[in-house]
């Protein structure tokens, strides 16, 4: 079945001046909400920084290591060795972050 | 050569225009024609993102840059696709749940500031027309080598088809366009690939049987900032670049906000890492087998004279034919979702948003690059990107960070980390083009701009805390909540909130 698409003849106007705008900022604060936006925030960043930190120490330590490596062939095996490592590391933080929006 | 490369090159062209014009449907929808409706589903998007993150640059520039300068190039395609982890682990979903339209967009509706809006417009279309550039220039060295026709003949054939498919249908057609093109595009250079490493393995060619002189330690400084400079730091300062530079693209941005909802975002970016890791094979590939067989030319044609070089005749004529075919299904992909993310963000800024002026902002836009295409040299693609990839890690990647998990960024915060980085970048490579020798950051510019990109909007931001917009929790709410749990007063445009569930 094709989605229903929105007809909106006009981009509807951002916030200005924190009123309006996308149908969010005229809402009453929310004490609930924000302890609950708070809460899933913090988890969600728990969860993203090993994944950050893995990715820089890749990406630092990879050139450094090949310092180490004097066979050319190791360079392109471990350049493209790197591209599943990748892969791995977003599936895994994919099924992470959906688990904590459960 | 000519007659394969000509036929292939037009036969690109005419079946993305077909593509475009076929799908094309009477867009009377704002958000149909910025975002394809927010339909986008996840395989189908990520295919269009792996698409246009797969530039002239990533198809030929890399494998003449791992040729010409060796082992230390390598990197460059592990750095390329790991900005996309970051993207998937901090900006992807909440960037979505917000539910603006463009990068502008989020600023204003962050930060609360239409001045802000004009300010980071200006970014995007800076950001946006060094791809642009990029992509023509290096369809001009394309059509100038292998067909003999002048330069702008590559340059307008791109532009007009880009500009023909955006207009035709904005972004669904694009959508679907850039999705085939990059099966396509894969299909061709792998292919390719194949047929020559096979060539090669079977001792049909003459050439060494191994790889030597490769990966010697790391070269001497060259460069435009830090792109093609061989040594360790500037290697490190492409990869800062690429792996946060790739958030604060904004035709990777525009890609984000055509899903469905924010969990539709982080699949699409998963099956582009996945999609990326099978293209990011070939540079290494073709850097290699050009490295065996070296000739003196630019780094865009090291990759398609290679065919004729290692099988001369009909053979090799037609694989240069099937690898012209392939990178100019590269330029019109980048193109294309470049000028939609350009043009979407410039028009909403100059007039209020609409399909009219939206395409006339269009044609507005393929005529600025074309002029200055015209008015400035073909200096290598992947440097061109890279200073698009620094300026947008100086730029866009403080912003969204500190705007999707800072509550207290305030608009003189990112006006001021804008300034700072975004300026100090470009002062940079100015001043390395120029030849003005301002110190060891001249040649490294991301790891001194973005740094300070950040303190000035952390510390600007601590300094005005009056302009903290008083929205930013129910703002926070929108963007950290899941969908099913924020509740029926969050309207995020997208035709999964009105779909019965």
């Amino acid at each position: 079945m094709t989605p229903r698409r929105v007809l909106v003849e006009r981009r509807p106007a951002p916030a200005r001046g924190g009123t309006g705008g996308l149908g969010v900022c005229a809402e009453p604060p929310d004490p609930h909400r924000d302890r609950l936006a708070r809460a899933v925030a913090v988890a969600q960043l728990r969860g993203a920084l090993p994944t950050v930190a893995v990715v820089a120490l890749v990406l630092a330590g990879m050139p450094v290591l090949a310092l180490l490596l004097r066979d050319p062939r190791w360079w392109v095996v471990l350049s493209l060795a790197v591209q599943p490592v990748w892969v791995t590391l977003a599936v895994l933080q994919l099924r992470r972050a959906e688990r904590l929006e459960r | 050569m000519s007659v394969a490369a000509l036929a292939g090159i037009c036969f690109v062209i005419v079946l993305a225009v077909l593509v475009g014009s076929v799908r094309a449907r009477r867009y009377t929808s704002v958000s149909d024609f910025y975002v394809a409706a927010r339909a986008v589903r996840p395989w189908w998007n990520g295919a269009a993102i792996s698409s246009e993150f797969t530039s002239a640059a990533a198809c030929l520039g890399m494998a003449g840059l791992i040729a010409t300068h060796g082992g230390p190039m390598l990197w460059y395609p592990v750095g390329a696709a790991a900005g996309f982890v970051i993207v998937l682990a901090l900006v992807v979903a909440p960037l979505r749940r917000s539910g603006t339209f463009t990068l502008p967009d989020f600023a204003e509706w962050r930060l609360g500031s239409a001045v802000l809006r004009r300010f980071t417009t200006c970014w995007v279309l800076l950001i946006g027309l060094t791809f642009m550039v990029a992509q023509l220039h290096a369809a001009g060295v394309v059509v100038r080598l292998l067909t003999g026709l002048p330069p702008w003949a590559g340059w307008c054939a791109v532009a007009v088809a880009a500009a023909t498919v955006a207009l035709t249908g904005g972004m669904g057609s694009i959508t679907s366009v850039q999705a085939s093109q990059f099966w396509l595009k894969l299909i061709a250079f792998a292919g390719v690939g194949l047929v020559l490493w096979c060539t090669w393995r079977c001792g049909l060619v003459p050439g060494p049987g191994e790889v030597a002189g490769f990966a010697a330690a790391y070269g001497e400084r060259a460069g435009l900032a830090g792109a093609g400079d061989p040594s360790l730091p500037g290697v490190l300062t492409v990869l800062l670049a690429c792996a946060l530079g790739t958030m604060g693209l904004p035709h990777v941005a525009v890609r984000v906000y055509a899903t469905v909802d924010g969990r539709g975002a982080r699949r699409s970016v998963v099956a582009a890492q996945v999609l990326l890791a099978a293209f990011f094979v070939l540079p290494p590939l073709y850097g290699m087998l050009a490295h065996l067989h070296p000739t003196e030319a630019a780094a865009e044609e090291i990759v398609l004279l290679l065919p004729s070089q290692m099988l001369p005749g009909v053979v090799g004529d037609l694989l240069t034919g099937v690898l012209a075919a392939g990178s100019f299904t590269a330029f019109l992909a980048t193109s294309c979702g470049v000028l939609t993310a350009v043009s979407g963000a410039v028009s909403a800024c100059v007039a209020r948003a609409g399909v009219r002026s939206f395409r006339l902002t269009i044609g507005a836009v393929t005529l600025g690059t074309l002029g200055l295409t015209a008015l400035t040299t073909p200096g290598g693609s992947v440097l061109l990107v890279l200073v698009g990839f620094s300026l947008a890690a100086a730029t866009f990647c403080p912003l969204l960070l500190l705007g999707i998990w800072w509550r207290r960024l305030t608009d003189a915060g990112v006006a001021a980390g804008f300034l700072l980085g975004g300026g100090l970048t470009l002062g940079l490579v100015v001043a390395e083009r120029v030849g003005v020798n301002v110190g060891i950051a001249l040649h490294y510019p991301a790891p001194v701009a973005v740094p300070l990109a950040f303190a000035a909007m952390m510390v600007i931001s601590l300094l005005t805390p009056t302009r903290v917009p008083a929205a930013t929790a129910s703002m926070m709410a929108r963007m950290h909540l899941p969908e099913h749990l924020a509740g029926p007063s969050i309207d995020r445009s997208s035709p999964g909130d009105d779909r019965p569930s």
